[in-house]
């Protein structure tokens, strides 16, 4: 493969070297592996397969690599590929064509036992809520990312789905409902799950952690 | 049927809202309750903290930690003209 900067993947890993090449001529080649490791990580997030979600962010790479020449203006490659990858998730959704992948298995269900354990029988909370702290900078903010990013990964499998469709892919509910053949009532009541299990997690792997170490 | 929400109830329509328009009775009763229970008012606060921090975690700049180490030079440039006007 032809190369401008053979040495940069070398180069860069030596720290305190200067290994940023002026503006406009950094190396594709040198970006993708970290761009697909992301990606990765939202496409598997966002679907239940892990193969479905490696071709999803493999067809993502060609067309950051094929529309190359036509892109202009200052989003960055993660930035670009990220929004193609979300296209290409939401198709995915919305194909006639998608095996009906989306089923609730006893770990979903399971869910409902912990919301219900929240409240006492009268729907009062069981503990009091606190309020949260905000970030005090921009590294506390990348660390509760991590966290949540975590809270996500340990969502039941399908509940994960639904919140990253309507969270992420910013699908309405309504078609949520329709593509994945749930009821209306159903939907919300996934969702309702999903973020109060990701409020309580955070809660526990935060907040929690943050006051007692 | 009682007058007021449980909390319980009220969690289930924090999370409604975010998605769809709640109806009158509904909106009428959760403002109600949110007037007079804390508890209630922080679900609503940690439920918007979860809606805008996954937002950050799918955008290019926030997401990810090995990839802000960008910025050098242009913070030195700023470093050393903060010094001079010490």
């Amino acid at each position: 493969m032809k190369s401008l900067e053979a040495n940069s993947g070398g180069a860069s890993a030596v720290s305190g070297e200067p290994a940023i090449p002026p503006a406009g001529t950094r190396s594709l080649d040198a970006e993708l592996p970290a761009l697909r490791q992301r990606l990765l990580r939202h496409a598997r997030l966002a679907v239940s397969d892990y193969a479905l979600a490696e071709d999803l962010v493999q067809d993502t790479l060609i067309a950051v690599v094929e529309q190359r020449a036509g892109r202009r203006g200052d989003a960055s490659l993660s930035t670009w590929g990220i929004a193609i990858l979300k296209n290409k998730v939401a198709d995915w959704y919305r194909s006639p064509t998608r095996r009906r992948m989306v089923q609730m298995s006893a770990e979903d269900d399971n869910l409902e036992d912990a919301v219900d354990a929240l409240f006492q029988a009268n729907g009062v909370h069981v503990d009091p809520v606190p309020a949260w702290q905000q970030p005090e900078n921009r590294e506390e903010q990348r660390q509760m990312l991590t966290v949540l990013e975590q809270c996500l990964g340990g969502l039941p499998q399908q509940t994960g789905r639904v919140f990253m469709m309507r969270e992420w892919l910013g699908f309405e509910t309504s078609e949520i409902c329709e593509r994945l053949k749930f009821s209306a009532e159903n939907c919300r009541t996934i969702l309702h799950r999903a973020r109060t299990a990701l409020r309580v997690c955070m809660q526990h792997k935060w907040m929690d952690a943050k006051v007692n170490p | 049927m009682k007058g007021h929400h449980s909390c319980r109830r009220v969690a289930e329509l924090l999370s409604q809202r975010l998605d769809e328009p709640l109806g009158l009775l509904d909106t009428i009763q959760l403002r109600v309750h949110m007037a007079i229970c804390r508890n209630c008012q922080h679900v609503e606060q940690q439920l918007e903290g979860v809606k805008s921090l996954t937002a950050a975690l799918f955008e290019a700049d926030t997401g990810f930690e090995e990839e802000v180490k960008k910025p050098t030079a242009h913070e030195q440039g700023n470093r050393k003209s903060d010094r001079r006007e010490e």
